[in-house]
């Protein structure tokens, strides 16, 4: 890793050393395309045992467990678990509503998906990057090989946004919908649309992937500063509100804001998925690193 | 405490509409959020769309109602009084004349005066009484030297206004008259803004105060018509005066014998007067009418009528036996008719038939 790829995100040296010793960890064993690190479902040739089955006809005479037949009189048959590369894929929300923060969701969220790339493409998995908001507006076919890093970076830092466009979970349900196979998905987005982000996320579910959702919240949104008559214009949508902020409306936004999160981390438990929220202003160096392991993400 | 023109307090209404104002309306600046779907969500059961917002402090609104407060005050004219108690006689001098016809002060300069006078009447002292003279071309006492506050009310009460003008030397002589030796006696004269009436015409050996009633007139009105017949046409003149301040304009309205025959704009500067002539009206016209569509303080002057002389002497017997004022009205109604000669009979004493023997 060169000196100026390291400089896109801000990361050291030191702190990538750190993220070596780091493995994305998936919950059930994937299959993958090709021969990799992971455990896969489907039973292979390695040396790891995974379970007996009755022999049929057609099965390989080499993989039949003599001695089980020595003792039990019955043909079985000796499955192992297959040790298989996996394709993880980021999904970066780039609509206009991550531009806010400071630092910004979008860079916040860029670095999240250099730190997953990194530490993916270190551990021989292939890694996609897709940037979305209401579709999908940029691609990055999967990449593998720790060579193929500074590529993956490059492309993640000049990954424009989607202009006008509002977040709307139905770019995941598009893209989980016509299956891109098993692995990794791994949602980068401040999750605040009213479009039907459940399904997005089911549908990466049932195209075979295990889903992580990292949600991304500025500090002004988790703890709004503004109080007084306003005219709250949607980054996105151009809608307007007109309120008078006070503390009891500031009190009610906490309650919808802390339902809202309730409602993503409910459902994300209730599929199998796992959930971080990461606050913009806090350093994502450590912090993030701890939570990321501690929810189940990284390994 | 009192206000002179209470009726400006209404403007307090004003005060309302800006109120209303900011609560329903307040002045918002624009702020760019990454989404306001958490918004929208908080502020549906605290504000409940509700068109109004709770009224806050704001120096604006302050300043703004202050200035109308003080605009209020300003125009009802806030004034100290203090109760005049006057020990002595009182002579009160209402003029009834045509200039207290005015509205200028609501609900009219005459109205305005009774209610002074009834005021006097109540603030009268024990063992002081207290006159009444009604004041017009022909001034006449209409109640002397009572105690009595309930009389004094019934006959203030009972003054109407007339269209003479007001003869102040001659109702100045009568206070002199009911001024009772020995007493003393105050005289206030309560007349219309601009009757005239300034000074004393006469000395007299009492207080004398001029109530000058109303401020400055908006008065255009017809002060003449006539009508004659001229060869095959009839011809009739009108005159327009302009009693105000300030220049007025109207339209005439000319009606013959009931149809509208002519409408003419007429433009009048403050104290002078115009006149109208129409030299082609068709002949045998009978009664020509003329008005002016203007409103302003007085009424009374923009309607005027005319009897056009045809010429013929008609001989009228005028049989009565009715009161001597209303045969008096009639009389007058029917000498102001050129063309009339008038015979009167009077029936009293003797029978209705007989009239038939009377040759006309």
């Amino acid at each position: 890793m060169s000196t100026d790829q390291e400089a896109l995100f801000g990361f050291d040296g030191a702190f990538l050393r750190k993220l070596e010793r780091l493995a994305l960890m998936n919950r059930r064993p994937l299959p993958g395309p090709s021969m990799g690190p992971r455990r896969s479902p489907r039973h292979g040739a390695s040396v790891e045992f995974a379970d007996f089955r009755d022999y049929a006809d057609g099965d390989d005479f080499r993989r039949i467990d003599w001695n089980a037949y020595a003792r039990l009189d019955r043909l079985f048959l000796r499955l192992y678990s297959a040790e298989e590369m996996t394709t993880v894929t980021i999904f970066l929300d780039r609509s206009r509503s991550m531009d806010f923060g400071e630092p910004s969701k979008a860079l916040v969220s860029a670095q999240l998906a250099a730190i997953f790339s990194f530490i993916a493409l270190h551990n021989y998995d292939r890694v996609a990057i897709a940037g979305w908001a209401d579709k999908i507006h940029s691609y990055l076919p999967a990449q593998s090989g720790k060579a193929t890093i500074p590529a993956v970076w490059r492309h993640i830092a000049a990954m424009p946004p989607a202009g006008k466009a509002r977040t709307d979970a139905a770019a995941l349900y598009e893209h989980g919908r016509y299956g891109h196979g098993p692995g990794l998905s791994i949602v980068l987005s401040d999750l605040l649309t009213d479009s039907d982000w459940r399904s997005g996320l089911l549908a990466l579910q049932r195209g075979g992937s295990e889903v992580s959702v990292v949600q991304v919240l500025a500090r002004e949104e988790l703890e709004p500063d503004v109080r007084g008559d306003w005219k709250l214009v949607d980054a996105e949508s151009g809608a307007e509100v007109e309120v008078t902020i006070s503390p009891r409306v500031i009190r009610r936004y906490q309650e919808e804001l802390t339902a809202h999160v309730e409602a993503i981390k409910v459902f994300c438990r209730r599929h199998g998925m796992a959930f971080l929220q990461v606050p913009t202003h806090i350093s994502i160096t450590d912090a993030v690193i701890g939570s990321l392991r501690t929810v189940g993400i990284l390994a | 405490m009192i206000l002179l023109a209470p009726v400006a307090v209404g403007l307090a209404a004003v005060g309302v509409p800006i109120v209303l104002m900011y609560v329903l309306k307040l002045r918002r600046r624009e702020h760019m959020v990454s989404s306001t779907l958490l918004w929208r969500r908080a502020i549906d059961d605290v504000q409940a769309n509700a068109p109004w917002q709770r009224l806050r402090p704001n120096l604006l609104l302050l300043l703004q109602l202050l200035a109308l407060c003080a605009l209020v005050l300003a125009l009802a004219g806030p004034a100290y009084t203090h109760a005049q108690t006057f020990n002595g006689d009182l002579v009160v001098i209402i003029d009834e004349s045509y200039g207290m016809q005015a509205h200028d002060v609501a609900p009219s300069r005459f109205a305005v005066a009774l209610a002074r006078a009834r005021v006097l009447a109540g603030q009268l002292g024990s063992g002081n009484v207290m006159s009444v003279i009604a004041m017009s071309s022909l001034p006449r006492p209409v109640i002397a030297e009572s105690s009595d506050q309930a009389a004094i009310i019934r006959a203030i009460d009972g003054l109407r206004v007339g269209v003479t003008s007001p003869n102040f030397l001659t109702a100045l002589g009568e206070a002199a008259s009911l001024a009772r030796s020995g007493e003393s006696t105050r005289v206030v004269v309560m007349t219309s803004h601009d009757s005239g009436i300034t000074g004393l015409p006469m000395a007299v050996p009492f207080p004398v105060e001029i109530d000058r009633i109303g401020g400055r007139l908006r008065d255009l009105g017809i002060t003449a018509i006539s009508a004659g017949v001229s060869g095959v046409h009839t011809e009739a003149l009108v005159r327009v005066s302009n009693f105000g301040a300030r220049a007025a304009h109207s339209d005439l309205e000319l009606y013959a014998d009931g149809q509208l025959a002519d409408v003419r704009p007429v433009d009048v500067p403050p104290g002078q007067e115009r006149n109208l002539f129409w030299t082609h009206l068709p002949t045998g016209l009978r009664q020509l009418r003329a008005h002016l569509s203007l409103t302003d303080d007085f009424a009374g002057d923009k309607t005027a009528w005319a009897i056009v002389g045809s010429g013929k002497v008609r001989r009228v017997l005028l049989v009565s036996r009715a009161s001597a004022a209303a045969e008096y009205f009639l009389q007058t109604a029917l000498a102001l008719d050129p063309s009339v000669r008038l015979a009167m009979v009077h029936t009293s004493g003797q029978r209705v038939r007989l009239l038939s023997l009377i040759h006309i």
